[in-house]
């Protein structure tokens, strides 16, 4: 038997129930590795105590013959723009140095509630703007299979903690491809489900019109046990969806024969590595072969997208990042004057990377200026959201790359942000149309770096795309492959 | 449209990250003596916000005359919960992360001369 660490949850959870192992085991394996592999820098807290002493409750639990859900006794991280109660909550952004959240995220609570063991919080770009982990304002993260590499952001942090077998779940946001792009370069699933779907209430916000918290996991079967505990509507996030919520982990096999599946050219155009290329066109030849409907498809204003979410996503920066001001919580430089104050604050406390979203997002609300440029987002975003709806007339599922090139150096994009934008191409579509979208691994570059494949589904679809990753996992056996520590 | 780097001190006093502008002897505004953003980092951000709206300028080829605007992807009702009265927090839990407090208040510089 592998060790509890290297194990899926699904695994763990069968061993559990077969009085195997404890929970307490799993998680002092958990922290064994994750101490081990300290310099990859996933964690910004962990809680051992607090973990062993949830891991010892699951434990009697069981023993008492209770009736258990499917994640008790099994370990999963944060991201650390997840209010939780235990454990500062701080967006690695040093505003929030310290911060003790008197609340909890409605997710967080969830998985208390379903027994899951919450070992910490991971570490992830300021206020989870950007692509590579590196505006953390606490060190970057490296990437498992390289470190050398970034591992994507924002949720740099999750997605390598479940690559380097610190833990076999976590959770992330993505507001432009923070949970896909990641796990597309960590070689891990991971999934956006479709905005509403899961509760936002008490996650720092970014771009509320865009946030979505999902998964990440090294198998589907794992993602969906997770989904399963997340999602649902919350009356306190007024935007989350009152829709029915299926079982996402009942009967979740391969589903391919006589799928549509529809590739938009416009997503493999200039700047797509020919590795990425070359893989995702041995996919889709894969799914052909099992039966599934391969046909070429458009989304016209595909191109638009980048501008169109960096116009909406900094007007909202600028809007929601207002609070802090140095004064309910948080850090704060004092001056006499209270307006120095909250300059002073806001100055000292925010990263490069935040400070010219707020001031782009400002620029383009303010006087003169909203209606040629948030006003006409606002409208680009109803095309892009009439592409994805005019494509699923005709198709049940589009593929694309997940990013366009494999994890690149540290440092090699930092100092142009245009560049590190672009990373972002193939993914910030799905979050202005609101429909879901999952990363799967399907392979690596030369050079030894996974790559992902991006399934897009209708809004509330996800289980049709976890039936598909499936499929992918029975034929490759991504989450056997683990990287070399 | 060009942000010069005058536009960008401007957007970042609105945003509360520059230090308000300063009256003098004569009455007039002027910039203060102390910046928060220093000449190379403006020059910088005004650089870096010029490729973003220079790139972000591609949407003035879509005619948008007859497109309405969407303020998210998912068209689903709003829903309010019902108003009932929940469990507050605390005071002392509500104060426990402010920078500076005074009994049950935040504390915060003198406002009223």
């Amino acid at each position: 038997m592998s060790a509890l660490h290297q194990q899926t949850a699904e695994e763990l959870s069968r061993a559990l129930k077969a009085e195997e192992i404890s929970s307490q085991q799993i998680v002092q394996s958990c922290f064994e590795r994750i101490s081990e592999t300290e310099h990859l820098g996933c964690f910004l807290h962990v809680d051992q105590a607090n973990a062993l002493k949830a891991a010892q409750a699951s434990d009697d639990r069981r023993a008492k013959g209770e009736k258990l859900s499917a994640l008790d006794g099994i370990p999963v991280a944060l991201k650390d723009n997840h209010m939780t109660l235990d454990m500062p909550t701080t967006a690695a952004s040093k505003i929030l140095t310290d911060l003790q959240s008197p609340y909890e995220a409605t997710v967080a609570r969830k998985l208390r509630e379903a027994g899951a063991i919450i070992l910490g919080k991971t570490n992830m770009d300021e206020f989870a703007m950007g692509s590579s982990n590196e505006h953390s304002a606490y060190q970057a993260v490296r990437n498992p299979w390289n470190t050398e590499c970034v591992p994507g952001g924002s949720s740099g942090g999750s997605a390598a903690a479940v690559a380097a077998r610190q833990v076999p779940l976590s959770l992330g946001t993505d507001t432009g491809g923070s949970i896909r792009q990641p796990a597309s370069m960590c070689g891990v699933y991971g999934l956006k489900p479709t905005y509403g779907r899961v509760s936002r209430q008490g996650i720092i916000a970014f771009a509320s019109s865009l946030d979505q918290v999902g998964p990440f996991a090294r198998t589907p079967k794992d993602l969906a046990a997770l989904l399963d505990i997340i999602a649902g509507y919350d009356p306190l996030d007024s935007t989350s969806a009152q829709v029915e919520t299926p079982r996402y982990s009942d009967e979740l096999l391969p589903q391919v024969k006589g799928l549509r599946i529809g590739i938009p050219n416009e997503y493999f155009g200039e700047g797509l590595q020919d590795e990425v290329r070359d893989r995702i066109e041995q996919s889709v030849d894969s799914l052909k072969q099992a039966g599934a409907i391969v046909t070429e498809i458009s989304l016209p204003h595909t191109q638009y997208a980048l501008s169109t979410y960096y116009l909406i996503a900094t007007a909202e920066v600028s809007s929601n990042l207002a609070r802090y001001d140095g004064i309910r919580y948080g850090a704060r430089i004092e001056d006499r004057d209270l307006r120095k104050m909250i300059a002073r604050t806001r100055s000292a406390g925010f990263g490069a990377e935040v400070q010219r979203r707020i001031v782009l997002g400002t620029f383009v609300l303010s006087a003169g200026y909203y209606d040629a440029y948030y006003g006409k987002a606002q409208k680009v975003r109803t095309l892009i959201r009439k592409d994805f709806e005019n494509a699923f007339d005709s198709v049940d599922v589009i593929l694309t790359p997940t990013s366009p090139f494999t994890a690149f150096p540290l440092g090699s994009k930092t100092k142009d942000p245009m560049s590190m934008y672009l990373s972002d191409i193939c993914t910030l579509a799905v979050n202005l149309a609101g429909v879901p979208g999952l990363s799967v691994p399907i392979g690596f570059s030369d050079a030894g770096l996974p790559i992902g494949a991006q399934l897009i589904g209708p809004w509330f679809k996800e289980k049709r795309l976890l039936q598909i990753a499936q499929y992918f996992e029975e034929n490759l056996s991504m989450s056997t492959k683990s990287p070399d520590l | 449209m060009k942000i010069d780097e005058s536009v960008v001190r401007k957007m970042a006093r609105l945003a509360y990250l520059e230090l308000p502008r300063v009256i003098n002897e004569q009455g007039e505004l002027c910039e203060p003596d102390e910046h928060l953003i220093g000449d190379e980092q403006l020059s910088q951000m005004a650089k870096d916000l010029n490729k973003i709206i220079e790139h972000v300028q591609q949407l003035n080829e879509l005619d948008l005359s007859d497109v309405e605007p969407t303020s998210h992807g998912v068209p689903l009702p709003s829903l309010l919960r019902s108003d009932v009265v929940g469990e507050p927090l605390s005071s002392e839990v509500t104060l426990q992360n402010a920078p500076a407090k005074a009994g049950t208040a935040f504390r915060v510089p003198k406002v009223i001369e």
